[in-house]
């Protein structure tokens, strides 16, 4: 998979949004921008395991809200 | 019962003999329909599969992956959320370490380039440059340092690693504290992984 500078730039950017997100809504951005990702660039797998790390990030921000409630 | 949770039960059995240390999984699998993810280890002891990977040569990732959790001490919500980059780099690579010896006790045969195409560029390899930078400077071997990672718990994992440190002297100590403290902050997602400069960039007045 050739990726171009800014192709580069942007995967970065939404692997960083993956890592990082902890609330509900970081969480469901960063899911949107990977569906994105994935939907433009099929051949990159390596990503696809955000799917993964966000389902995690979400029941985590979800036993949070409901501790806090 | 589902071949996939078979295949978990003996990938289980084959890490905890390569381990030597039990797994804290409950015994139940739970295949998920149109899951949105590959596969998942709640902080209960059962472990999520989406039922669409039961045919695809990857998934013995994830179920390696997957199983990896179960073997973690300290696998906690709080810990884990804490020092996300100390549990996934350490479980992620225990995986690709590990597979090759965990495939050939299940008599399982997939070429790596199954496997390659999503490790080249996967969205762990920070942590793992991390891991690796840091393991390279305590000098342990690779399955050793990764191993006594997994068996300690995750909240005390950076502070074991610190605690390698206690031989060096001068330079080498003041070296390891600069990868100590830039990688510490990769893996508990504080920054992002920039590679340091190389020395000839430096040299160059240019930055990595």
């Amino acid at each position: 998979m050739e990726l171009t500078a800014d192709e580069e730039q942007h995967r970065e950017r939404i692997i960083g949004l993956i890592l990082t997100a902890q609330t509900l809504a970081e969480i469901a951005d960063a899911r949107l921008a990977l569906q994105e990702w994935v939907a433009e660039h099929p051949g990159d797998p390596g990503i696809t395991d955000g799917f993964d790390h966000l389902a995690m990030s979400r029941s985590i921000a979800e036993s949070r809200e409901a501790v806090s409630v | 019962m589902a071949r996939i949770t078979l295949e978990v039960s003996d990938v289980i059995a084959a890490l905890s003999q390569i381990l030597e240390s039990p797994s804290n999984w409950s015994g139940t699998v739970e295949l998920v329909q149109e899951a949105g993810f590959k596969g998942q280890k709640p902080f209960r002891c059962d472990i999520l599969l989406n039922a669409a990977l039961e045919k695809d040569d990857a998934r013995w990732r994830t179920i390696l992956h997957e199983a990896l959790h179960s073997f973690s001490q300290g696998y906690n919500r709080e810990d884990f959320e804490s020092f996300r980059g100390w549990e996934e780099g350490v479980v992620e690579k225990l995986q690709r370490l590990l597979r090759p010896a965990v495939l050939s006790a299940l008599k399982i045969t997939v070429e790596e380039t199954v496997f390659n195409a999503f490790e080249e560029r996967h969205l762990y390899n920070s942590y793992l440059e991390a891991l690796a930078e840091l393991q390279q400077v305590v000098g342990q071997p690779e399955q050793q340092f990764y191993t006594n990672l997994l068996k300690t718990p995750i909240r005390d994992r950076s502070a074991s690693v610190y605690a390698l440190s206690r031989h060096l002297t001068g330079q080498d100590y003041k070296d390891f504290m600069l990868v100590f403290s830039r990688t510490n902050s990769v893996l508990k997602g504080k920054i992002k992984w920039n590679s340091p400069p190389t020395k000839s960039s430096t040299e160059n007045g240019s930055s990595a």
